[in-house]
């Protein structure tokens, strides 16, 4: 069952359930830029939850920034955009500034999809979602709203839980990952960067077996053109981009276009790509790191 | 907003009228859009034992089946895939009118030029209330079964709530 949604999925969904469409961008209401040990930690707890990995790590992480500085936010690039990158890139807690770069032409990457951002609040209301805790999806979820945080997704997942609390329900019964003792390591090799678990696609594709294909072309975004199709479902295939946080599903000849939280790149002749997306792909749903190696829960 | 990424938005207007020294700029949260609207609901078609979903787990109906709860049959996404474990109903989006992304997209787009000409007082520039329903400046985006296609042409109630940057 591939197309099944992990909850950290789900909870990333809910929290966009009918969202407000489109605030328009208010400079003054920003929360301020947390310092960057705490920025860190913030950044560490996003791609904890967008890698379906420890919410319980995320939420500590969030909540000890919490603790110390309060409401913060703080954005980044890609570390991988630093190196690549021909002049230097604009600070990417200055939202207008990347808005600016990229109507000037900038750096021929999409900056403003490069550019992640967090607070401390919303990852601990997010991790909250995860975690199916009632209690605290509403104190954090009271406290966005609060802060100005008006969005309709946020108001229902709050109502929701204050229903199931008014029943005498705490806690979702929130699904921990199987016996670990059964997991396997796999024979892969790569890299962490910004907190993500990266890896080279063609061999991910052998070890997890995944159809991969990379071929020079210059009409695509970095001169390749990746596609990765599954054993299981010949009809679709994915196609990649460099540089791009965005995946193109073709199905049928149809396409629909899905975001990637981490764009793939290329260097050195590698074109490393996030592990989660194609563990998921490849129907694994449980997976950590440990002892230098990718452990993985069997199907 | 709170956040910088935008909690949840589908998309982002700057501009002159939002103090902003710059031309209007709409940026689309390919992110959020995404999200918001999940992965098509699967019928995997088999009953489902001992299923619970988070959302619905408040209104003591434990099925969630096309982004509604329910108390009975099957479910979305069967998520099966541990051996001693019952089948579980996994969450679907919440597109559940199956909206194309070129819909969706028109929809956030449709709604973003609105804002690139209307003055921001009162509720951001956004039309509330039951007879602004059906106009692509009301201020949620639900993924209805038939998205709003106009600014208010049909609606005196709602022209009346135009106002452009004075």
């Amino acid at each position: 069952m591939t197309r099944r949604l992990c909850i950290t999925c789900w909870a990333a969904g809910v929290l966009t359930l009918m969202a407000l469409a489109s605030p328009p961008m208010r400079f003054d209401r920003l929360p301020p830029v947390a310092p960057k040990e705490a920025a860190e930690k913030l950044k560490q707890a996003q791609a904890l939850l967008e890698q379906g990995l420890s919410p319980e790590l995320a939420y500590r992480l969030a909540y000890e920034v919490y603790q110390k500085h309060g409401v913060v936010r703080t954005a980044w690039f890609p570390l991988w955009l630093y190196r690549q990158a021909k002049r230097p890139l604009p600070d990417p807690n200055d939202r207008l500034a990347v808005i600016g770069s990229v109507v000037e032409g900038g750096h021929g990457l999409p900056l403003s999809m490069l550019r992640k951002g967090a607070t401390s609040i919303g990852l601990l209301f997010r991790a909250s979602c995860v975690l199916g805790n009632y209690e605290e999806i509403v104190k954090w979820g009271e406290m966005l709203i609060q802060a100005g945080n008006e969005s309709y997704s946020i108001l229902k997942t709050v109502e929701s839980a204050r229903l199931a609390l008014a029943q005498g329900i705490k806690q979702y019964p929130y699904r921990r990952s199987s016996n670990r003792h059964t997991w396997r390591p796999l024979p892969l090799k790569f890299r962490e960067e910004d907190y993500f678990i990266l890896v080279p696609l063609d061999q991910a594709c052998t070890v997890l077996g995944l159809g991969c294909t990379i071929q020079p072309n210059l009409k695509m975004a970095g001169g390749k053109g990746i596609r990765v199709t599954k054993p299981d479902a010949p009809n679709i295939v994915y196609r990649l981009f460099l540089g791009r946080p965005v995946v193109e599903r073709l199905e049928s000849g149809r396409g629909h276009t899905e975001t990637l939280a981490y764009a793939p790149y290329e260097e050195g002749g590698v074109v490393w790509v996030p592990f989660y997306w194609l563990a998921k792909q490849a129907g694994i749903r449980w997976w950590e790191v440990r002892s230098g190696k990718i452990y993985v829960a069997p199907k | 907003m709170i956040d910088p990424q935008g909690e949840g938005a589908y998309g982002v207007t700057y501009g002159p009228i939002w103090g902003n020294p710059t031309a209007p700029i709409i940026e689309i949260d390919l992110e959020n859009i995404d999200e918001g609207l999940g992965l098509p609901c699967d019928d995997c078609n088999r009953p489902a034992n001992r299923a619970t979903c988070w959302w619905c787990v408040g209104r003591q109906q434990p099925f969630q089946h096309r982004g509604h709860c329910q108390t009975f049959l099957y479910c979305c996404d069967c998520d099966n895939d541990h051996p001693n474990d019952e089948q579980q109903c996994g969450e679907c989006g919440w597109n559940i009118h199956n909206l194309s992304q070129l819909q969706v997209l028109t929809w956030v787009v449709g709604h973003e030029l609105g804002h690139t000409v209307l003055w921001h007082q009162p509720n951001g520039g956004h039309h509330s209330g039951a007879t602004t329903y059906d106009c692509l400046i009301w201020q949620w985006v639900d993924w209805r079964v038939n998205p709003p296609t106009e600014f208010c042409a049909q609606n005196p109630g709602c022209q009346t709530r135009w106002k452009l940057n004075p």
